[in-house]
């Protein structure tokens, strides 16, 4: 059990803070919104630009907090360690990790060098706040070099106050094994508590850590079955080879992937029960072969009492070669998560790239974005398609594509687009020299862009997005 | 409250009238029927005087020096320009009244007498303009280059001395004549470049066409300098300033959006990138993002739409005087700032800027000019009340000078999505692979040194590049050595102290790295080749 530091965060306030809207700001964090990083009463959106430059640090990396979703300006984050090439806001998750009302964000920098490990990552938790510097926690594993500690989050509310945050590190080294993969969990609340580390060695933890596995590439934190209250959690091993029990190295189907399940990864304390989730296991449409990647991406949501998980394998062959699947899982009593739906392209890449949650309309749909472009072919690629059951319950067809042209997803999402009214927030990185964020809201987009960074500028704005 | 729309004004040079310098020993007394009162400036192309004309209005008047007179078919041109100055629309430029030839033999323009501080004499007197005035600013000399380009002219010389801050708004002087004068003197042929060095657009010193976008260049680089307070190609000779403007991208300073993002559009080296006077008016005014390619026929109707509407909120409130607009986002806010390569998707773009009114046979465009020179003409009006309120104000009150409220970032609305005609800041997959290649930045180019490499040939650009690799497998990078292709088609090979792009990349993998080039002087990078089937659009 390791304490760990908080710190002072450097904060580029880049926007003053005297225009309508955010006065209000300066009565704390009383009176906040459900996902409102300063406290004035407007949601916020978090927006990853992980290879901006800032203070003339090439590739250090920012995080820009859209307040009001970007009608009140922008905060800019900054690592309290940058340098350059760390990738700080390659992944962003948010959360209420402490006792205030103000949102939290959690920013993964899997680039960030650290005790002369090169590449090890890092990753941080900003504390909001209604003015002034957000206070900042550093989470920081055993360092290892390449490992990418950062390059994926999740984070959920803990029954007993503060949070859960889980980090990615699928290029950790683990047993011996070459990038095999594990998750770290911590317990913050205004101090971090480092709390466990999860490969697929770890006892009850389904699965064997393998070369390449890549364990903990995506992580969804919710409720699967395991005890009522209790928070699982969902990993993704897009690499994972499927080729039977035990370990093996490059054999059967390479790369088809799986998601597991741990259950009640917090109060297990090292003896874990789960389960493993399968393309092929899902139905009889979705032959499972090399490649799929299933587990690239993962999201989960609750919606009217039940708990729901979707999983994407963006490689898997359907319409087309390679067109995509996403999997529908929905909880089913304890220690049991049932394939519920499938969806896959009529016609063109599905994708799976990124996944989200929402509910337009007050009805629960998802999300899927596509890859980035090719050079061979840039410039128009779909965005997302929302599936939109036709009845709740049904869970129906896939809808008409909602397609944007010109421009890439590479994640989509937000904390607050399963509230009523709420729009889903698409990251387009790749839109404009920057790249853009669109808010999706009742069929209509607004596209917002970055915030002025001191001393730099924006590359990927989009990259990843949170809210 | 006023502080926010605040122009200082030197009331002293406001109320010193007429505020000329006295006549010097060579002045003539008289030019046609105009008595000299006093001089207004003198430049390259000759001297302005203030004069009086025969019914005793104040006038300025602009005689251009005797050698321009030795081209026998010079003051046909001069005249004929002038005849075509006549027919701009007066609201935001001084009027042309008048035109002949004097005593001696050189052509003349009498133009209205503009009362005012120039724009250069404010800002250095004073430092950069506040954003709300800024922006005023932006809009009156945005407004009067869309009347000036509108009526097929150019003006060519737009530059801070040559926009003037008066009581009745900012108002653009001096035009008209350039063109003339341009013809009989070129860059190439007398080594002479007409403009003023410093303001000058790439395509001007190249000694190419002169197009509206020339002036959109200069507006960029005069907004940039009202902002900053700093020249953007700096100080020095006309060689070093001509230099810089072919090699390095102006120093633009911290701007507020939408301002931002307008000048870095406008100051694009590629002068078919830059938008319209028309496109400004509407981004300032109304907030929809311009098109590139305004003569863009589909564009038309619904932009119109768009943009009377707007004009008539600017009538209903965004424009009313001070008071209200403290209390409400500045009009700024509510602008959709385009991105820089943003183009009209689909909409092919148009190699230059066409130069209006050489294709009258085009009734429906000329039509459409026409009402956006309308709407620019309300739009000036509204603006024209702000600036002479707070003038006025101003004048009895010496604050002024607290910053106004930051609009925010770049952060406004855009109902459509920036898209990439660049692959700056676009992630490239490779083909084949989870590898991807990005270039964050556009290059920076005509450095004289960068570490250990000195430039040889003229300036070294300088382009960044980071590659990951997003799969499970080590993936092999098939390049070429990498090569740069400038504006002209050359190549150039990278120098031995960049940074190659790896063999092989493993999986989580990212590796940082920069190239090197050495290019002539006046050459701009444009595709960036690292692999048969990768290209980088720079």
């Amino acid at each position: 059990m390791r304490l760990l530091r908080t710190v002072p965060a450097v904060l580029l306030l880049v926007t003053a803070l005297t225009i309508p809207g955010t006065a209000l700001a300066q009565t704390g964090c009383s009176s906040a919104g459900s996902a409102d990083f300063n406290g004035d009463g407007l949601d916020d959106a978090v927006v990853g630009d992980p290879f901006a430059d800032v203070q003339g640090k090439e590739g250090a990396g920012v995080v820009h907090v859209l307040l009001g979703a970007g009608r009140s300006g922008v905060l800019v984050l900054q690592s309290p360690d940058a340098a350059s090439g760390d990738s700080f806001g390659w992944s962003v998750r948010t959360a209420h990790v402490d006792g205030d009302r103000c949102l939290d964000v959690v920013v993964g920098a899997p680039y960030s060098d650290g005790d002369g490990s090169r590449d090890a990552g890092a990753a941080y938790v900003f504390h909001g706040t209604p003015s002034g510097p957000p206070k900042v926690t550093r989470l920081f594993p055993e360092r290892q070099p390449d490992a990418h500690f950062g390059w994926s989050l999740s984070a959920a509310e803990l029954p007993s106050g503060g949070a859960l945050v889980a980090v990615g590190e699928p290029h950790a080294d683990r047993a011996g094994v070459s990038d095999s993969g594990a998750v770290h969990l911590f317990q913050v609340g205004d101090i971090a508590e480092a709390s466990a580390i999860i490969t697929q060695e770890s006892e009850g933890v389904p699965g064997n850590s393998e070369i390449g596995d890549m364990y903990g590439w995506a992580l969804a934190l919710g409720h699967l079955g395991g005890r009522p209250g209790e928070l699982d959690l969902a990993v993704g091993v897009p690499f994972e080879n499927d080729d039977g029990a035990g370990r093996q190295v490059a054999s059967g189907k390479a790369d088809s992937g799986t998601v597991g399940v741990v259950f009640d990864v917090q109060a297990a304390r090292g003896r874990y029960a789960g389960t493993t989730l399968r393309l092929d296991r899902s139905g009889p449409d979705t032959p499972e072969s090399s490649d799929d990647r299933f587990g690239y991406a993962l999201d989960y949501a609750e919606w009217r009492g039940d708990g729901f998980l979707a999983a994407s394998a963006p490689l898997a062959d359907t319409a087309a070669k390679d067109s995509g699947v996403v999997e529908l899982f929905v909880r089913k009593g304890a220690g049991e998560v049932s394939p519920l739906r499938t969806f896959q392209s009529e016609s063109g890449e599905l994708g799976g790239w990124s996944l989200a949650f929402w509910s337009p309309q007050g009805v629960l749909s998802l999300a899927i974005g596509s890859r980035m472009t090719s050079a061979t072919d840039p410039g128009e690629s779909d965005v997302l398609r929302p599936i939109l059951p036709q009845s709740p319950g049904a869970y129906g067809t896939p809808a008409v594509p909602y397609t944007h042209v010109g421009a890439a997803a590479d994640d989509v999402g937000g904390r607050s687009a399963l509230e009523p009214g709420a729009g889903l927030l698409v990251g387009l990185p790749d839109a404009g020299p920057t790249g853009s964020v669109a808010v999706l809201d009742r069929g209509a987009s607004t596209y917002r862009g970055p915030g002025t960074i001191d001393g730099g500028a924006s590359a990927d704005f989009g990259a990843a997005v949170a809210g | 409250m006023d502080d926010v729309l605040t122009v200082k004004i030197d009331r002293h040079g406001l109320s010193r009238s007429p505020g000329a310098e006295p006549l010097r020993a060579g002045d003539p007394p008289v030019i046609g029927p105009y008595r000299l009162l006093g001089r207004l400036g003198e430049g390259g192309m000759g001297t302005v005087y203030l004069a009086t004309a025969p019914t005793g209005r104040v006038v300025a008047v602009k005689v251009v020096k005797a050698e321009f007179t030795q081209d026998e078919n010079f003051a046909a041109r001069f005249h004929a320009e002038v005849d075509n100055a006549r027919r701009v629309a007066s609201f935001c430029t001084a009027q042309v009244l008048d035109n002949g030839d004097a005593e001696d033999g050189r052509p003349y323009m009498v133009t209205e007498y503009i009362a005012g501080v120039p724009l250069s004499r404010q800002i250095a007197t004073y430092g950069p303009l506040e954003p709300g005035a800024l922006t005023g600013v932006a809009l009156g000399v945005a407004a009067a280059l869309a009347a000036i380009h509108v009526a097929g002219l150019v003006h060519r010389d737009l530059k801070p001395a040559n926009v003037m801050l008066s009581m009745s708004g900012p108002r653009v002087i001096d035009f008209g004549i350039a063109r003339a004068l341009d013809a009989t003197q070129g860059f190439t042929r007398a080594g002479e470049l007409l403009g003023s060095p410093g303001w000058w657009a790439p395509e001007q010193v190249r000694g190419e066409e002169v197009t509206p976008a020339t002036d959109i260049f200069a507006w960029g680089c005069l907004v940039a300098y009202a902002g900053s307070g700093r020249r953007p190609y700096g100080f020095g000779d006309a060689p070093a300033l001509a230099a810089r403007v072919l090699n390095t991208s102006p120093d633009l300073g911290s701007l507020p959006a939408p301002l931002d993002e307008l000048v870095r559009r406008t100051t694009h080296l590629d002068a078919s990138r830059r938008p319209t006077a028309q496109d400004l008016l509407i981004a300032l005014v109304g907030g929809v993002a311009p098109a590139l390619s305004p003569m863009d026929a589909e564009a038309s109707a619904a932009e119109m739409t768009v943009t009377e509407a707007l004009v008539t909120g600017v009538w209903a409130g965004a424009w009313e005087p001070p008071p209200s607009v403290t209390s409400q986002p500045d009009a700024a806010q509510v602008l959709g700032p385009p991105s820089v390569d943003a183009v009209t998707v689909g909409a092919p773009s148009v190699p230059s800027a066409p130069s209006p009114g050489v294709d009258p046979g085009d009734v429906a465009r000329r039509a459409k000019k026409i009402r956006l020179l309308a709407v620019a003409a309300s739009a000036v009006i509204a603006l024209t009340l702000v600036l002479g309120g707070l003038i006025t104000l101003s004048g009895g009150d010496a604050r002024g000078g607290e910053a106004a409220a930051a609009p925010p970032g770049n952060t406004a609305p855009m109902k459509e999505a920036p898209v990439a005609v660049s692959d700056v800041g676009r992630r490239i997959r490779l083909a084949g692979s989870d590898t991807q290649l990005l270039v964050p930045q556009r290059p920076r180019c005509g450095l004289p040194t960068y570490e250990d490499t000195a430039s040889r040939r003229g300036g070294l650009c300088l382009v960044r590049w980071t590659m990951v690799n997003l799969g499970g497998d080590l993936a092999p990078v098939s390049t070429v050595p990498p090569r740069l292709v400038d504006d002209v088609g050359d190549e150039h090979a990278a120098d031995e102290a960049s940074t190659l792009l790896p063999t092989a990349l493993v999986p989580g993998g990212k590796v940082d790295g920069i190239l090197i080039f050495d290019l002539p002087l006046r050459r701009t990078p444009m595709k960036l080749v690292l692999a048969d089937d990768l290209e980088v659009r720079l």
